[in-house]
């Protein structure tokens, strides 16, 4: 098939509109998706086809060796302004108080098909905004009737909450009956909604969308590891987005990471070191007073060494951390401390597993890093893992003399561990976010970074590897556990040539975890890669 | 005429059925036996049911008087597809009620050959003459009225459709012996139910 006069080679069930984005050429689209079903319905995406009479919509045409197509000719212009006119006539001038506008293709196809002004004398039709969902608002009046919202809803998490209802002009986007889109994955379709009919009751009037900084990193919310952006302004993040990564998450993503981000922006984060003054009461909580990083990091690793030396160290490393982090604590472990008493938190189940239709599932692991942690720990130090209850019996025996407890955990009261255990430590180091039951009881509390914090790689449940980005500054004194790592490692006498960087790191960790073997930062890209087949029938992304 | 003239804003809907609602776990909605047996020979003659879609609700408006949210549920549980479907395809047909008829139901055709041959004052006269506005039915439970799209009768324009009864050339000034001669067939308000 020829398009724009390139050739392009035609498979079984292609269509026009493949074989345009396969070359790269971009053709203006409401209703085309490629994770959804064909509609056809928008009519704006003709291309001319020589040899045929009137333009063709490419997304539905079977494609044909014999085609010679064109995406930009006087034929094909003149189709898109008729269409654009009909898409005009009942659309509101509302683009400066819509939060669509910016990265509205409507905006963006009147800019380059629109007339600037209106033929239609007769007035618009209002429709009134619905509120059709938790986090969702429908501003039925924008709406383009593209229906990629009810095709979602149905093909992709199958819950069909919302539809089209009446008849023609009349036609609008409501609710089914008793529905409402508060399923897991309803947030998607404000993304894909290509103007701004449906809005995000978390975005709304935040932000004109060109201020935001976008940085492309991953989820932490669940080991399926989806790909996201997080957009940011100044300091703060306002929104998480999905990214398009097919051998993972597919177009989407689910509300709980797309909502998940605003612990990092909590003010009650911890913002610096402190440790414990005087002795905890029986069930009360130890006073406790601000330190230096420095100051505290020189403490636990002197507390961990001299442990150590009496041979009652341990270490619970927190499924949070990141690959390289995790690879740092095993090396203070094994090269410094000659211990390898690292056990892995046990995981912070939700519920259950949550697959919706196409098979995009939501785990019920609440952390994200759960198989990279483990891989690697296991490849430093050997397995298999003492786990963290092996770890708390020795502690509650009293034959533990300190502990590292890297916990690291979003949700503040999330980690199910027993705390009568911890209180008979004699030293207990804790790193977290949070001033959560944990690091209440903690001698020395160092004040962690959240991963939208920090460079770093984690490992899905597929095996997935993928990199985290540096999107926001940690608050205060608050460091990445890597950098908290890498300076007790130092002062322990460690390897200083893995400490500079996570990158760094990581390509030390390639050589020592065989199935990361020849893997580096750079080679992982935006986009990840695979280190092992999955060990049951993948849950694939959509 | 006299004896259904109401207030210009007419009445109220009279409740016909049960609220609407999804099913309640108490007194679930349900179709009568002979309902059943229709439904039965619907799945027979029909393969899948996207087929059976329309016949069922045609089955259910009869048995329900109009196609509440409850009535929704139950087809949809019934023919096992999401009660989104549903709501598209009811809300689609004005052949479908989604609120309480009267005993004969006016529908005025309103597309284009019967807008120019006076379906407007047409409306206008009918609604004038019973005292109702659309949706809304007389005090007495007869009539109710709606505007409908074409009815495919444009050669005798303006069409309206009585229940499933087509009557032609309705033309404004014919509009009150029209409805005399309605009430007259109704008499004591047998037909058309």
């Amino acid at each position: 098939m020829k398009i724009d006069g390139r050739d392009v080679a035609v498979d079984k069930g292609m269509t026009v509109m493949d074989g345009c984005r396969k070359l790269g050429i971009y053709v203006p689209h409401f209703c085309y998706h490629p994770a959804l079903s064909i509609a056809g319905s928008c009519r704006l995406c003709m291309v001319e086809v020589k040899g045929f009479p009137k333009p063709m919509i490419s997304c539905n045409t079977p494609a044909d060796a014999k085609y010679e197509v064109f995406t930009g000719s006087e034929m094909v212009v003149q189709a898109r302004k008729a269409m654009m006119e009909f898409f005009l006539l009942n659309h509101p001038l509302d683009c400066p108080v819509c939060d669509q506008a910016g990265e509205c293709d409507l905006q963006d196809f009147s800019f380059r098909y629109g007339r600037g002004f209106s033929r239609y004398d007769e007035g618009k039709e209002p429709r009134a905004k619905k509120d059709v969902g938790r986090d969702i608002l429908l501003y039925t009046q924008r709406c383009v009737l593209c229906t990629r919202c009810t095709r979602f809803l149905d093909e992709v998490s199958g819950t069909n909450e919302l539809t089209v209802a009446n008849r023609g002009f009349h036609s609008e986007i409501v609710n089914a009956p008793g529905k409402r889109a508060d399923n897991l994955m309803a947030g998607n379709i404000t993304d894909i909604c290509p103007v701004g009919a449906l809005e995000s009751k978390d975005f709304l009037f935040k932000s004109r969308v060109w201020y935001l900084h976008s940085t492309p990193s991953v989820c932490t919310h669940c080991p399926a590891g989806c790909n996201i952006k997080i957009q940011t302004k100044g300091n703060r993040i306002l929104r998480i987005k999905p990214r398009t990564n097919l051998d993972v998450n597919g177009y989407f993503m689910c509300d709980i990471g797309r909502f998940g981000y605003k612990f990092v922006n909590d003010s009650k984060r911890l913002t610096g070191a402190s440790r414990r003054v005087g002795a905890a009461s029986a069930n009360g909580v130890p006073a406790r007073s601000m330190i230096s990083i420095g100051d505290a990091i020189e403490t636990v690793a002197e507390s961990l060494a001299s442990a150590a030396a009496a041979g009652s160290v341990a270490a619970i490393a927190s499924p949070w951390m990141t690959n390289e982090e995790a690879y740092l604590l095993a090396r203070i472990f094994k090269d410094c401390l000659r211990s390898s008493r690292v056990a892995m938190l046990e995981k912070n189940d939700r519920a259950t597993d949550v697959r919706f239709k196409k098979g995009f599932t939501v785990y019920a692991d609440a952390a994200p890093n759960a198989r990279g942690v483990e891989d690697v720990l296991t490849a430093v130090l050997g397995g298999p893992l003492p786990t963290d209850a092996e770890v708390l019996a020795d502690a509650q025996s009293g034959r533990l003399k300190a502990l590292l407890f890297v916990n690291s955990n979003p949700d503040a009261a999330g980690t199910r561990v027993d705390v009568t255990a911890l209180r008979a430590i004699p030293f207990l180091a804790v790193v977290d976010l949070f001033a959560g039951p944990i690091a209440a009881l903690s001698h020395v509390l160092l004040p962690a970074a959240s991963a939208a914090e920090k460079i770093g790689t984690f490992t899905n449940v597929e095996g997935h590897v993928q990199r985290l980005a540096h999107a926001v500054e940690s608050p205060g004194q608050a460091h990445p556990e890597w950098k908290l790592l890498v300076e007790i490692y130092r002062r322990l006498g460690g390897n200083l040539a893995i400490c500079d960087r996570p990158a760094d790191t990581f390509a030390h960790l390639a050589t020592q975890v065989p199935s990361y073997s020849g893997l580096t930062h750079d080679a992982l890209g935006d986009g990840g890669r695979r280190v092992a087949a999955p060990p049951s029938p993948a849950p694939a992304g959509v | 005429m006299d004896s259904v003239t109401t207030g210009p804003l007419g009445p109220k809907h009279k409740a016909t059925s049960r609220p609407s609602g999804p099913p309640s776990p108490e007194k679930p909605l349900a179709f009568s036996n002979a309902a059943d047996d229709e439904l039965r020979r619907i799945v027979e003659k029909y393969p899948d049911a996207g087929m059976r879609l329309l016949p069922t609700l045609h089955v259910a408006q009869r048995e329900f008087g109009w196609i509440s949210e409850e009535v929704k549920h139950l087809v949809a549980h019934r023919l096992a597809i999401p009660v989104a479907h549903l709501e598209s395809v009811v809300s689609f047909y004005t052949m479908f009620h989604q609120r309480p008829v009267g005993r004969l139901d006016v529908q005025v055709c309103m597309s284009l050959p019967c807008a120019l041959r006076g379906s407007g004052e047409t409306w206008a006269a009918i609604a004038n003459a019973l005292g109702i506005a659309g949706g809304e039915i007389t005090a007495d439970g007869l009539f109710s009225i709606c505007k409908v799209e074409c009815l495919a009768q444009c050669d005798r324009a303006p069409v309206v459709q009585v229940n499933d009864e087509d009557h032609l050339d309705v033309s404004a000034d014919r509009v009150k012996s029209f409805l005399d001669s309605l009430r007259n067939q109704t008499g004591d308000g047998k037909a058309g139910a």
